[in-house]
């Protein structure tokens, strides 16, 4: 009876450790969780650089525009082509003035595709600037020496 | 007294099974949903409208002119800093070649994904080589003088069918020096040529 019993008790872990090391990883993920990836569209391959500077997070929320290597441009996650992009910036800018901001002072983030066209990107800072941006930021991937 | 000694010693044992569930469910969620984030940068072109004339007065040299011509492939043809051309045939046909082998190697992905790493290897390598030719006819133009860069203005013309790997090729060229972990800055102001 009593042999019974020890043996009941060989089978009762120390969870301790294990939970330790459980919550650490947990932990570990959810700082590395990244919540702008809906700004990095995994479609899109950006051009290498090793002196791109590293993306500044300023207060101002920047407008990206991604071009996908068949001419379309994603903004706000969905794909629409080049020659309508003016109506959705008009619909940007006059949310913009709605909110008491000019399209001057907002940063035009622009991902393109090392593969596409650079007439494409050309023609969307022409698109921003007919609507009134003016800064405007080319995005590339960084690769260190 | 023993009976009684022995239920309190058992309540103590909490059970363990719905928490450590709940952890493994939260643990696989966070692995999951895990991406490895690609390190960005970026580069900053300043194109206010209508600032082409009134700006010019201020900077002390005229701008650089950089022109890019494309192939009917969106492949470089040519570069020209001002009038003078800078990158020669050869390094011109390397870089055609690593297009087409990335294209086909691309095609052929699944298959032999070691033929693709190796062509983008050769790709970046070329790439490499390109941006140095650029930069050091840049830095020719300003005596090999970085400070004196910096108070440039530089014009990017390309040919709209180019890929925009070698528009931003050419900006890598011009913004910075990579000497070890350091950048030294060179242009500060880039921007496109207005189109014909």
């Amino acid at each position: 009876m009593a042999r019974q019993r020890r043996t009941a008790a060989a089978t009762d872990i120390d969870m301790t450790p294990m939970i330790d090391v459980t919550f650490q990883l947990i932990t570990f993920f959810m700082f590395t969780l990244n919540f702008t990836e809906a700004e990095q569209d995994q479609r899109i391959q950006l051009p290498t650089s090793q002196v791109a500077k590293p993306v500044e997070n300023s207060d101002l929320e920047p407008l990206t525009l991604q071009l996908m290597n068949d001419g379309r441009v994603i903004y706000n996650g969905e794909a629409v082509p080049l020659e309508a992009l003016g109506d959705y910036l008009e619909n940007e800018k006059s949310v913009m003035i709605a909110a008491s901001k000019a399209p001057a002072d907002a940063t035009v983030v622009v991902r393109a595709d090392g593969r596409s066209r650079a007439g494409d990107v050309q023609q969307i800072i022409r698109d921003c600037q007919a609507k009134g941006f003016e800064k405007f930021v080319l995005r590339a991937e960084y690769k260190g020496p | 007294m023993a009976k009684r000694r022995a239920r309190l010693s058992s309540k103590i044992d909490i059970n363990m099974t719905p928490m450590i569930d709940v952890v493994f469910q939260l643990l696989t969620f966070f692995m999951l949903t895990l991406k490895t984030v690609i390190v960005e940068g970026d580069f900053n072109i300043k194109m206010p409208l209508g600032a082409a004339a009134g700006a010019a007065e201020d900077i002390p040299l005229p701008p650089l002119q950089v022109r890019l011509t494309a192939t009917p492939e969106g492949r470089l043809a040519g570069v020209r800093l001002g009038e003078q051309p800078l990158v020669g045939p050869e390094l011109l046909g390397q870089l055609a070649g690593t297009d087409a082998e990335i294209e086909a190697a691309l095609a052929n992905a699944k298959a032999n994904p070691a033929g693709l790493a190796a062509a983008q290897r050769a790709r970046q390598s070329a790439i490499a080589t390109l941006v140095a030719t650029l930069q050091a006819g840049i830095l020719d133009t300003f005596g090999n003088n970085p400070d004196k860069a910096e108070e440039a203005e530089l014009v990017l013309d390309c040919d709209p069918g180019l890929k925009y790997d070698y528009v931003v090729s050419a900006i890598t060229a011009a913004s910075g020096i990579v000497e070890g972990d350091e950048v030294i800055p060179l242009i500060r102001k880039i921007k496109f040529a207005p189109p014909k």
